[in-house]
């Protein structure tokens, strides 16, 4: 039982010294998870001494419990097996597949022109924010730097998705924000760009409601990149 | 059973240990065996799903060791007399005391179960324990705060969490006090009773209680990120147009995904095509009742208890935030 917790706090050092804990919690987690893993490891090697040698008093225990740790207690070890064993990856395109569209709520600050009259920055969310909700229309003709990674539409061969998750708490309520790209250029699933373009604005009667809008970005640039650091966007 | 100290027999548990680490290492062996073996048995939805639940698992373990911790020192350093001595002796009033302390509990539920557990182990009467359980994950300052920031420019949306969920827990707490809810908290009555010395009760206890904690909450997230994967993503769509369904899919939608409470609030405000007053359900019913917090509750205070108190928190959370909602948004 005491390997539980030491497995389960390398486990999460593990995670944390490759970056990949990214792929599961935000970068904010770090400190936390970091102290945790010290606490649950320092536990771990304390049942382990305590267990193993006659350390002066030997603990009482009721007969309700069983020993030294409880039986429910095995179960803890699922997420180290689970990471060890299925090496559990960020959220991808079938990760994307199987979830629904983020929607871009409203209260978003006009677009600030980018650092020198290159490009603005932005992020897929904040893109898509501004498409929808921005009144004074500051996307129109403002050359923007996407960055996203590909999904491949097979009724739609003409262009791709560029993709990015959005997440607020945790991988598990991730949600892919997502942008049309035309293009024909052949592109590899989940392969990282970096996309230059232009926001094609939609006809005078605007996006639908339904929740079909496409946003679509008139590329000018498309440059494959490393997957960043952290490959999930949040909101705030 | 009696809830005296007895000595463990010296043979058992050394059986036990010794086959502990050697059961783990076969475990481990064969993971890794498995995994190099089977590599591309492991599809993309069980690759998914494993995302899902590391993700979960991981963001709830620094806020399950906050309360392991903050309980093994209430086990340690409180006595039940000093306890008694807060709380107003008249359940009525402590009732409404406890739920406000529970604004000095930063951190999501999966801290407060275990300390409430503590609480009752160590004296507290049933209702300002469960008043406590139910206020500190919803109105501490960590929780306020996000909520704030997620639904900028609409403070009103924190006061109707605040009142909504304040309320809900002194409801339950008033509820749950007197002998027949004593009866049914007696599982955490009976926990393991330590000797020795401050620090090792508080080892001891920390080290029972994560596993216990842990142990559950994995059960949580797994039930959690299982049923992500089943419900299709266009029937959640489908309902925004009658608020009642609307309201009921957002209870429901709290209760599986199983998300800490200092970030539910974003995830609500990433729902926008649901009213406020839906959402607010969703924020108000979550850090009461979900997958998760129902498992840490059969295993603290038992299955008896969570079976009665689980539904009975959701219909007491769901009437609270629609008022709030119908009265304050």
């Amino acid at each position: 039982m005491a390997g539980v917790l030491l497995g389960t706090a390398a486990v999460v050092v593990r995670l944390i010294l490759t970056g990949e804990f990214t792929w599961f919690v935000q970068r904010q987690m770090l400190i936390p998870l970091a102290l945790a893993a010290v606490f649950v490891a320092v536990l771990g090697v304390w049942m382990w001494r305590s267990g193993s040698g006659d350390s002066g008093t030997e603990p009482a225990h009721h007969d309700h419990d069983h020993g030294d740790a409880p039986r429910v207690g095995w179960l803890f070890a699922l997420p180290l097996v689970i990471v060890l064993g299925v090496s559990p990856t960020q959220l991808g395109a079938f990760a994307a597949e199987s979830s629904s569209g983020w929607v871009p709520q409203s209260n978003v600050e006009p677009l600030q022109p980018g650092a020198l009259g290159g490009p603005s920055e932005l992020r897929i969310s904040e893109f898509l924010r501004l498409a929808f909700w921005d009144e004074t229309r500051s996307l129109e003709g403002a050359p923007v730097r996407l960055t996203g990674f590909v999904i491949n539409d097979d009724e739609r061969p003409d262009g791709f998705w560029l993709t990015r998750f959005v997440v607020s708490c945790c991988a598990a309520d991730g949600s892919p924000a997502q942008v049309w790209v035309p293009t024909d250029q052949p592109l590899a699933d989940e392969q990282w760009l970096e996309v230059e373009g232009e926001w094609d604005p939609p006809g005078l009667e605007g996006y639908p409601d339904d929740g079909s809008a496409v946003v679509v970005l008139e590329p000018t640039a498309i440059t494959p990149i490393e997957q960043p650091a952290e490959p999930y966007e949040w909101p705030f | 059973m009696s809830e005296g100290i007895s000595v463990a027999a010296v043979d058992t548990p050394k059986r036990r240990r010794v086959l502990g680490p050697e059961l783990l290492a076969a475990i481990l062996v064969l993971t890794v065996l498995a995994r190099a073996l089977a590599g591309e048995f492991v599809g993309d939805r069980m690759r998914l799903w494993s995302t899902l639940f590391v993700s979960i698992a991981f963001q709830a373990l620094p806020f399950l060791v906050l309360g392991v911790i903050v309980s093994g020192l209430l086990a340690a350093f409180v006595s039940p007399a000093a306890l008694a001595r807060v709380l107003p002796s008249r359940p009525a009033l402590a009732v409404p005391v406890a739920g406000v302390a529970g604004m000095a509990l930063p951190g999501c539920e999966c801290g407060s179960v275990p300390i409430a557990g503590r609480l009752v182990a160590n004296g507290a009467a049933a209702g300002p324990a469960l008043a406590f359980l139910l206020a500190a994950p919803a109105i501490n300052p960590v929780v306020l705060i996000s909520t704030a920031v997620a639904f900028p420019g609409q403070p009103v949306v924190v006061v109707a969490r605040f009142a909504a969920s304040l309320a809900a827990a002194m409801v339950m707490g008033w509820l749950f006090a007197g002998r027949s809810a004593e009866a049914l908290v007696e599982q955490a009555r009976r926990r393991t009773t330590v000797v020795g010395s401050k620090w090792r009760v508080f080892a001891d206890t920390s080290a029972h209680d994560l596993l216990h904690a842990g142990g559950y909450l994995v059960v949580g997230a797994a039930a959690a990120s299982t049923l992500r994967l089943i419900v299709p993503p266009s029937v959640l769509e489908a309902v925004t147009g009658n608020e009642v369904v609307s309201i009921l899919v957002m209870a429901t939608l709290a209760v599986v995904l199983s998300i800490c409470s200092e970030a539910d609030a974003f995830v609500a405000a990433g729902l926008p095509q649901f009213s406020l007053t839906s959402r607010l359900v969703f924020l108000v019913v979550g850090p009461a009742v979900d997958l998760k917090l129902v498992a840490l509750q059969s295993g603290v205070f038992g299955r008896r208890f969570a079976m009665r108190f689980a539904p009975i928190s959701l219909v007491v959370t769901i009437a609270a935030a629609t008022i709030a909602g119908l009265v304050l948004l």
